[in-house]
């Protein structure tokens, strides 16, 4: 038996996901968090929801993921959804088709993303900072180009075409979305700019010593980033058939959340994205689960930061943060005296 | 971004209560850091101002300069608690806009619960401080601040938003009017609040322990700890300045308006911020005035009031804040010696 438990937990298949705490973790998150919604909210485990989350891999998923590759290399990129909404603005305001659309959005998010990689690299200070004023500036843009109002695509059967039902749980936008995590995956893990993003994220100086080139990673970690906030901006854009400059406001905090969830390090070098795809599942459970029990808006976020900041003390009780430090410190002081107690 | 710069230089100038020999320039890095930026700012202001003021009619009338003076001071006020924050080396909070907000519907509410102005008033800040001490107590156990705070902003925001529906809460009486409205020498009380602030700040700063200890985290944190100052208490002090000095803002606003509204600071978290670091405070902590970060509100202030009589709408006013925010940190940055990593 115990043989046999062995065999299975050192399995190929198995041991890279029971090898990480993080990934074992998250999936527990999402099959609570499933099972509650489903036990509680009648109409929550049905196929038609089940299309609702899956949609969920593009309305969040990818910029979840573009906030993931940023945290991977130890970066913190916040101009993911001001990228997303100058791209969207372009997409629904020149492009005749999804493909059009696409190709100018993804264009216009390369180029941002090379634009805020060479500054955060070529200025050398942290990116939250760069990319805060980058943020603005870039809203600033889309409201100019949208003439500061909501502007809608001339052809509403795009909208239609990117929501239409694949294997009855997918569109064509969940499937792009799918494609994207799964390059992302194999990206990460299984070739060498991928390698070198973790190892600038885990420890910046030993990579720098060991011959990685500095800007190679940050400017390309910067460019997937742009080319994945434009990719999602110009896909929900077409979906809802309308784009506003402050559509994407509060993506921020769910964004951040699904990718720190699914097990991305604050600390950088740590993260996958199976953990964010399913980081991603868990908050859209969370978030389709209270819409159908009819929370507000503001309630569902609150649950949301709340859900976020618990990651974050689990990531820090498990990890090398200060709350160890605390809880060895208390706990070493605690043994002191009892051992003292014992010898008097 | 630890281990930067020469380290004796750095706690010298961190550790020094400073009489007259320490405030005459002792090298040109010396001068670079302590004089060139707060000469830059105070040009960019007077330049600003006189420009603008003579080029765009309508800048310099009373309605206008009292308005800006006013609005100013609010933006102004919230910087002087993120000075702390930065100068610590946490960078900001991103929560700062929710905290006031926060501030100004418990305010409305108390006042309507017929608690009286002062009880309103020290509760509020109460609640107010007490926020931000949450926030920095998850800063001090060791989690990035713009992550908590991020999470921190939804969760502070849903609680006024859930038990008001999202809607305003209106003061009815008038006894709180004179906190919002009184003018004293034709100047708006939020600024001369805003003036004692920053004297207070800058004296807590300079020549309070408290002020050396935030700098010297900033500076150097591991000479900090090495030298046993209590990080995480440091931590959470400086998160608590931030959010008390929201909550002042907050109150200014329920006050002057005569009602709380989950909306109140929605766009001010970027000024606040810009104003900071146009103000040169480091965002890596450890070199920064309060002068400055006031200099850098009534800037920030100034132009998009200048902006905004120029018939500029959001989108231009939006893509010149960014741009002065990436623009002032990485000039003040590369002129301090630029790159360590």
């Amino acid at each position: 038996m115990a043989g046999l438990f062995t065999r299975l937990r050192n399995h190929p298949m198995v041991d890279p996901v029971l090898g990480k705490p993080e990934l074992v973790r998250v999936m527990v998150l999402a099959v609570l968090a499933y099972v509650f919604f489903a036990v509680t909210e009648r109409g929550f485990a049905t196929l038609g929801n089940l299309f609702t989350i899956m949609e969920g891999l593009v309305f969040l998923g990818l910029p979840a993921l573009a906030f993931g590759f940023t945290m991977i290399a130890g970066e913190l990129d916040l101009a993911v959804p001001a990228t997303g909404t100058v791209a969207a603005v372009l997409a629904v305001k020149y492009a005749d088709s999804i493909w059009e659309g696409l190709l100018l959005g993804v264009a216009a998010g390369l180029l941002i993303g090379v634009l805020q990689g060479l500054l955060v690299w070529s200025v050398g200070l942290h990116s939250v900072v760069i990319t805060l004023g980058t943020s603005a500036a870039l809203i600033g843009v889309a409201t100019l180009l949208s003439d500061t109002s909501t502007i809608a695509i001339s052809d509403l059967d795009l909208s239609f075409q990117i929501q239409q039902r694949i294997l009855s749980i997918f569109s064509p936008a969940s499937l792009i979305a799918v494609a994207l995590f799964l390059l992302a995956g194999l990206f990460l893990n299984r070739t060498r700019w991928g390698i070198e993003i973790r190892s600038i994220g885990g420890g910046r100086n030993e990579a720098v010593a060991a011959g990685v080139p500095l800007w190679r990673p940050t400017v390309l970690v910067f460019v997937i980033s742009g080319a994945l906030s434009a990719v999602f901006g110009v896909l929900v854009s077409i979906g809802v058939g309308s784009i506003n400059p402050l559509s994407f406001r509060s993506l921020l905090l769910q964004a951040v959340a699904a990718a720190l969830i699914g097990g991305v390090s604050l600390y950088g070098g740590r993260g996958t994205a199976l953990g964010i795809a399913i980081g991603t599942f868990t908050l859209r459970f969370v978030r389709s689960g209270m819409n159908l029990g009819g929370s507000p808006s503001y309630a569902i976020e609150m649950a949301i930061g709340l859900l976020l900041l618990f990651v974050v003390v689990l990531d820090l009780a498990s990890n090398k943060g200060g709350m160890r430090r605390l809880l060895d410190s208390l706990g070493e002081r605690i043994f002191r005296r009892r051992s003292a107690d014992a010898s008097r | 971004m630890s281990g930067r710069g020469n380290l004796s230089e750095e706690a010298a100038r961190a550790s020094v209560p400073g009489r007259w020999s320490n405030v005459l320039p002792q090298s040109w890095s010396d001068y670079r850091s302590r004089y060139l930026i707060p000469t830059i700012s105070f040009l960019a202001v007077v330049a600003v101002l006189v420009v603008g003021g003579i080029t765009t009619p309508g800048f310099i009338s009373q309605t206008n300069l009292l308005n800006t003076v006013r609005v100013a001071a609010l933006t102004g006020i919230m910087a002087l608690g993120m000075t702390f924050i930065t100068m610590s080396g946490s960078f900001f909070s991103l929560s700062s806009a929710q905290t006031g907000a926060l501030s100004a519907i418990s305010f409305a509410a108390m006042l309507g619960w017929g608690w009286g102005w002062p009880l309103s008033l020290l509760a509020t800040l109460l609640i107010a401080a007490s926020v931000g001490a949450v926030q920095g107590g998850f800063v001090a156990i060791g989690a990035n601040p713009v992550v908590i705070t991020i999470a921190a902003a939804a969760a502070i925001i849903g609680v006024p938003a859930i038990i008001t529906g999202s809607r305003a809460v209106i003061i009815r009486t008038d006894e709180a009017e004179w906190i919002g409205r009184s003018v004293f020498f034709g100047i708006p009380i939020q600024s001369w609040t805003f003036l004692a602030l920053v004297v207070v700040a800058q004296f807590v700063l300079v020549r309070t322990r408290f002020g050396r200890a935030v700098t010297l985290a900033g500076a150097n944190r591991a000479a900090a700890r090495a030298a046993g100052l209590p990080i995480p208490m440091i931590e959470v002090l400086t998160f608590t300045l931030a959010a008390l000095s929201a909550g002042i803002a907050g109150v200014f606003v329920a006050a002057q308006f005569k009602r709380g509204l989950v909306t109140t600071f929605e766009e001010t978290t970027l000024p606040v911020i810009a104003a900071v670091l146009i103000g040169g405070t480091a965002i890596q902590g450890g070199d920064g005035s309060m002068i400055r970060t006031a200099f850098g509100a009534v800037f920030i202030v100034a132009i998009d009031s200048l902006l905004v009589l120029r018939g500029y709408g959001t989108g231009v006013r939006s893509l010149v804040g960014g741009l002065a925010v990436v623009a002032g940190v990485s000039l003040f940055w590369l002129a301090r010696g630029g790159r360590q990593r």
